[in-house]
């Protein structure tokens, strides 16, 4: 899994590559947790690159995702690839994300 | 190790350490391309294996010793059975139902506890038995 981080305007971009599994969830997590300490309330997580995610992923997104809602943040993602959309859709995350398909449309959703 | 048996099948055997999971991503991409498995089903294949093996190196074992999990691969005509099997303490993941709520708001989305949910949305057949000190659990997916 490679993780780059970019700032764009009033939020920060993660693009997520690879694979996220039980091996390297904690890199992840650990990332996020140092965005948000940092100040940052605005996260995208940009997952056209993303090929994989299992549990140990879904519970690293659910962690920032009810810290940042906590905090008055907001976090989004778009660009899911098929096999991580269906696993959205079975752990119900689907209904609880952010989720849109082009990262366009996905940074209307910030504050400038 | 991976050996290749004949008859279609794959086994692998592993240590309790999550570092070994990248070899049973090797075997199911060797696997898949030997038997032709779409990248959905390869995808679905590295899930549940790893949402297993994940829960045993996590939760099976009280002491801190090495322990061996083997995981087996057998393609049939229309399906793929996995066996997997370890010597940790008895767990039937049948009877877990882990109160995942996958219709909770966030604010009351628990976090964990998803693995062997979304293992079971994936696979057609479960079947697990405890015999002698390991548990064998055995996963039908249908192709």
């Amino acid at each position: 899994m490679e993780i780059v981080t970019k700032k764009d305007n009033s939020f920060t971009v993660f693009e997520i590559k690879g694979r996220l599994d039980t091996t390297n969830y904690l890199d992840l997590e650990k990332e996020f947790t140092r965005q948000i300490d940092n100040g940052d309330r605005q996260i995208l997580v940009d997952c056209d690159r993303l090929d994989y995610v299992s549990s140990s992923g879904l519970r690293v997104f659910l962690i920032a995702l009810k810290e940042l809602k906590k905090l008055g943040g907001k976090f989004v993602m778009c660009n899911l690839q098929n096999s991580i959309q269906e696993i959205f859709e079975i752990s119900g995350f689907i209904s609880i994300f952010d989720v849109y398909q082009t990262k366009d449309e996905a940074r209307k959703v910030f504050n400038n | 190790m991976i050996r290749q048996k004949p008859n279609n099948k794959y086994s692998l055997t592993i240590k309790n350490q999550l570092s070994e999971i990248k070899k049973i991503v090797e075997v199911i991409d060797v696997l898949s391309a030997d038997w032709n498995i779409s990248a959905k089903m390869n995808n679905h294949l590295n899930l549940v294996v790893e949402e297993i093996v994940s829960n045993i190196i996590f939760y099976a074992y009280s002491d801190k010793n090495e322990h061996e999990i083997i995981i087996e691969f057998a393609k049939q005509k229309n399906s793929i059975t996995i066996q997997i099997t370890d010597n940790g303490k008895h767990f039937d993941l049948i009877k877990y139902h882990g109160n995942v709520n996958v219709n909770a708001k966030v604010e009351d989305r628990k976090i964990g506890g998803l693995g062997i949910h979304i293992l079971k949305k994936l696979v057609d057949e479960i079947e697990y038995k405890r015999m002698g000190n390991l548990n064998v659990i055995k996963l039908v997916k249908c192709i």
